[in-house]
């Protein structure tokens, strides 16, 4: 049983197809790369699994459940972490208290009416403290972390959640070759542990990471292979990379 | 406990403290108004929560202060020497005589063709009853309308601001059920236990005092739960927190209701002091003028919030001596939330916690890392 | 018959004269201005000012109203808009502060009133102001009363739409106006000055409050309080309408007015307004961005 099944998915913007009957099967504890230029529909395709977009054909699996459009907080319970390309995090609270809703065992709202020292994943929060660097601004207001540390805060909310199957949409957009090389390790220390699927453009990170790429044009599966063989994939070459190769 | 939390601490129990001392200072005349000031402090926490906390600008709160007021305020009718005076055994609201039914029954079963929906309100609990469950009724049906939808922002101030202003004219439209315009004057006292609360007694003032305390403490208390963090980070980002797994509208619908139960509560407590219930608690003006309040007080802060109320409140009172200085005053405060909007956003109490956090400075680096709950 | 539709479209048109400038500044600026009210009842005081001191009737009120609110609609753009920019929420608090100055300013007389100078015209009691006698006769066709002054209203406000129109479609300016309000950013990066432009689309749409509160003065007591009822209709308009929209606004207007018409009809004035709040929570709720939005993806 696959981690997450696509099968068809497709969605319409009045006439426009984003997503065109795309299906892609992504196996428990896989890194699954999606390349792509900018317009293919990778982020689209992240907004039809985690609920944002509601598909107009196809369907979406998890393990065995038929999540397709559930509303997002739903898929979230089901196991589904999302992390954006554009760091979205709680901007007036402390990067504490972002880890600490990131980690709560309830998600009812009557269920929470009770202490916040209570039902959090305090030693996961500590775990992940530590891997993305953030201990010395625990109690620093989350809107006042530079680009990189909000990537970081981000990515360890996503930790935090623990979910089964983590989205990365660009994970090492705006970061320094040091950052990006610390992200490439983290990422690569949860194979296995977590099923990931990874939006990317930096084919030197998409190196370091890459396992099985999937590779999406004008909302389609154009390519499916580990590197070399997208590497030397005319079609890609064609449409994505250009005649000059992977640089 | 950090510093910064001991001083909070420390300041509800001053601002507590104080307002029970109020009897040994002031005669019975000034200790009414305040204790209507002090509601409106009550109505402060309840923007506080909505506005600061939930991130939903409510520009229609009057309808559940409303709501709460006339509650209680139909009870308080019944129990007034003069609806035993209408000419019946049983209590009739003398208006209800002026719009009667040709040739009906004296009694509220049948005196006009809706007076029947008065009776339960014989029994004063259920006018307490109905004054806390009716706001936070009318606020889930208006809830699950927004929220649901996910109606945001601008919008949903919008919608707010229509509803109280149609309820408003539905109450005076409806005269032989509300009496209209007039609202419910000539009311009796409140009864507790078989004590009697003449407003013009020390006793009603901790009545209201108590309960501001209360409130205070409690909806400080909520915010500083779990749900109290989720809903913050609601604010700041609605999208993210789905994505975390929660459901967003549930969070905004329970906290929109508790805003609304503390207003009607604030509603009838402050019947119990004024003696009165009115449409024009559901006048447009006076739900701004309470966002007015909460944003100069600070609306992130609920003891800021209700400070602000209480100050404006009274600095009003001590200078309308002339209608000049009123008038004055009025322009000071539309300057003053101008200001406030443009520079000052988090308010006085914003302000206070700079400049606490200025004096602290080099302290806090040390500090232990406890969840903070402001 | 007759009767009820014209009611209705005399209601519509003077709401539609109100809601006109703040379609202006909501659909262009996204800017709520909760002043707009007092920017009607600095028209409605302007066209008592004219009578007073220079002895003008009301047509001749009409151009100093509509430069006196746009004046003022400059100030509040400068002074407090501009520094909100993007913050509707912030705007529509900090403008309805600003109302209850302009609102004192007329009831202090400017400040005047503290040295015991009084300006007749202004201060805290009521003024009127009186129909000229050209529109005061009712005239008779037929079956048919007409009453010369709505008419009159609804021809203005059917001119001013046309006016707007013709400013917004078919004038250099207008296409900057519609240019910001689709991307203010590209609209910059084309070289438009969207500072000038905005402030400049701001005062044109205080200037028609203005106007509308010339023609409102003709059959309501003057008051400084008489504003704040005008800007809840006429945000009423220009929500259901849609955001931008010149032609949802009309069309607002018109269903507004007529239901307003229809239930004053039928049974009283306060239900009517209550069904019209009713039906514009309904509609909010349907369709939050209103009737007519053409804010794309």
């Amino acid at each position: 049983m696959a981690a997450l099944t696509i099968d068809g998915i497709g969605v319409d913007f009045g006439g426009f197809k984003a997503v065109d009957n795309f299906s892609m099967t992504v196996e428990e504890g896989e890194l699954r790369v999606l390349l792509g230029a900018n317009g293919a529909g990778k982020t689209t395709l992240m907004d039809l699994i985690s609920g944002k977009t509601k598909s107009t054909e196809g369907r979406i699996l998890l393990h065995d459940r038929d999540i397709t459009n559930w509303q997002e907080h739903k898929i979230a319970r089901e196991g589904v972490g999302r992390k954006f390309q554009i760091p979205t995090v709680f901007r007036e609270l402390t990067v504490r208290e972002n880890f600490e809703v990131a980690g709560f065992n309830h998600h009812g709202v009557l269920l929470n009416v009770g202490s916040r020292r209570k039902k959090i994943a305090a030693d996961r929060i500590e775990e992940v403290t530590n891997l993305v660097n953030l201990r010395g601004k625990l109690s620093d207001r989350a809107g006042s972390l530079s680009h990189g540390e909000t990537q970081w805060l981000e990515l360890g909310m996503v930790l935090v959640q623990n979910p089964k199957i983590i989205l990365l949409d660009e994970p090492s957009a705006g970061m320094t070759v040091q950052e990006t090389l610390k992200t490439s390790q983290i990422i690569n220390d949860l194979k296995g542990r977590h099923t990931l699927i990874v939006v990317e453009h930096d084919m030197a990170f998409v190196r370091e990471i890459a396992e099985k790429i999937t590779v999406m044009h004008l909302g389609k599966v154009l390519a499916e292979g580990v590197i070399q063989d997208i590497e030397n994939n005319q079609a890609v070459k064609d449409a994505y990379l250009g005649r000059g190769g992977i640089g | 406990m950090s510093t910064k939390k001991k001083l909070e601490f420390l300041a509800y129990a001053i601002f507590i403290v104080i307002t029970f001392m109020m009897p040994l200072f002031l005669d019975i005349f000034w200790l009414n108004r305040i204790a209507k000031y002090l509601v409106f402090g009550m109505l402060g926490v309840a923007i506080s929560l909505s506005w600061g906390y939930a991130g939903i600008l409510n520009l229609g709160q009057g309808l559940f202060f409303g709501a709460g007021a006339y509650m209680l305020a139909a009870s308080l009718k019944l129990a007034s020497p003069t609806s035993l005076q209408q000419g019946s055994d049983t209590p009739v609201p003398d208006f209800m005589l002026w719009n009667a039914e040709p040739g009906s029954l004296t009694d509220l079963c049948c005196i006009t063709k809706v007076s029947f929906l008065w009776i339960p309100f014989q029994a004063q609990w259920f006018g307490i009853f109905m004054g806390l469950v009716l706001p936070v009724v009318l606020a889930f049906i208006l809830g699950n309308i927004i929220f649901r939808q996910r109606i945001s922002g601008v919008f949903v101030a919008i919608i707010t601001l229509a509803t109280v202003l149609l309820f408003r004219l539905l109450m005076i439209d409806f005269q032989p059920l509300t009496n209209g315009f007039n609202g419910l004057t000539d009311l009796g006292w409140f009864t507790l236990a078989g004590f009697e609360f003449d407003p013009y007694t020390v006793q009603t003032y901790y009545l209201v005092a108590a309960s501001l305390a209360v409130v205070l403490v409690a909806t400080r208390w909520l915010v500083s739960t779990r749900a109290g963090l989720v809903l913050q980070s609601i604010r700041d980002d609605a999208n993210r927190t789905r994505y975390l797994g929660f459901d967003v509208s549930s969070y905004q619908i329970f906290f929109f209701c508790v805003s609304a139960l503390i207003a009607g509560f604030a509603g009838m407590l402050y019947v119990i002091a004024a003696e009165f219930a009115s449409p024009t608690f559901m006048d447009l003006t006076f739900s701004i003028t309470m966002v007015v309040w909460a944003a100069v007080g600070g609306r992130s802060s609920l003891l800021g919030a209700c400070i602000g109320a209480i100050l404006i409140n009274v600095i009003e009172a001590t200078v309308s001596e002339t209608e000049l200085f009123v008038e004055a005053w009025q322009a000071i405060i539309g300057l003053l939330f101008v200001l406030v909007v443009l520079f000052l956003p988090r308010g006085l109490a914003g302000l206070a916690n700079d400049i606490t956090d200025r004096l602290l400075g080099g302290a806090k680096k040390s500090q232990q890392d406890a969840p903070s709950g402001e | 018959m007759f009767e009820t539709i014209f009611i209705g479209l005399s209601v519509g048109s003077i709401l539609l004269l109100v809601a006109l400038g703040l379609t202006i500044t909501y659909g262009t600026m996204g800017v709520i201005n909760m002043a707009h009210g007092e920017l009607v009842m600095v028209g409605a005081y302007t066209a008592v000012m004219v009578r007073i001191h220079f002895d003008l009737n009301i047509f001749y009120a009409i151009p100093a109203a509509f430069l006196m609110a746009a004046l003022i609609g400059l100030i509040i753009e400068r002074l407090v808009v501009r520094n909100l920019y993007g913050r509707l929420l912030d705007t529509l608090l900090a403008t309805w502060g600003v109302g209850i100055l302009v609102q004192q300013a007329v009831r202090l007389e400017f400040g005047l009133t503290f040295f015991d100078v009084h300006i007749e015209g202004l201060g805290v009691g009521l003024q009127r102001v009186d129909v000229p006698d050209i529109l005061r006769e009712t005239i008779q066709v037929g079956d048919i009363v007409i009453q010369p002054y709505r008419t009159f209203i609804i021809f203005l406000t059917v001119a001013l739409v046309v006016l707007t129109w013709v400013l917004l479609y078919r004038t250099p300016f207008g296409t900057q106006v519609r240019a910001i309000m689709r991307n203010p950013d590209i609209a910059a990066a084309c070289g438009i000055d969207v500072k000038r432009v905005n402030a400049l689309t701001f005062a044109y749409g205080s200037g028609l409050a203005g106007v509308a509160g010339v023609m409102i003065s003709g059959f309501k007591t003057v008051s400084p309080s008489m504003g704040t009822p005008m800007v809840v209709d006429g945000f009423m308009v220009v929500v259901v309408g849609g955001v931008g929209s010149l032609l949802g606004s009309v069309v607002s207007a018109g269903f507004l007015g007529q239901l307003n018409g229809i239930f004053a009809t039928l049974s009283n004035d306060i239900l009517a307004r209550a069904i019209v709040f009713g039906a514009v929570i309904l509609i909010i709720a349907w369709r939050p961005s209103g009737l007519f939005n053409f804010r794309g993806r």
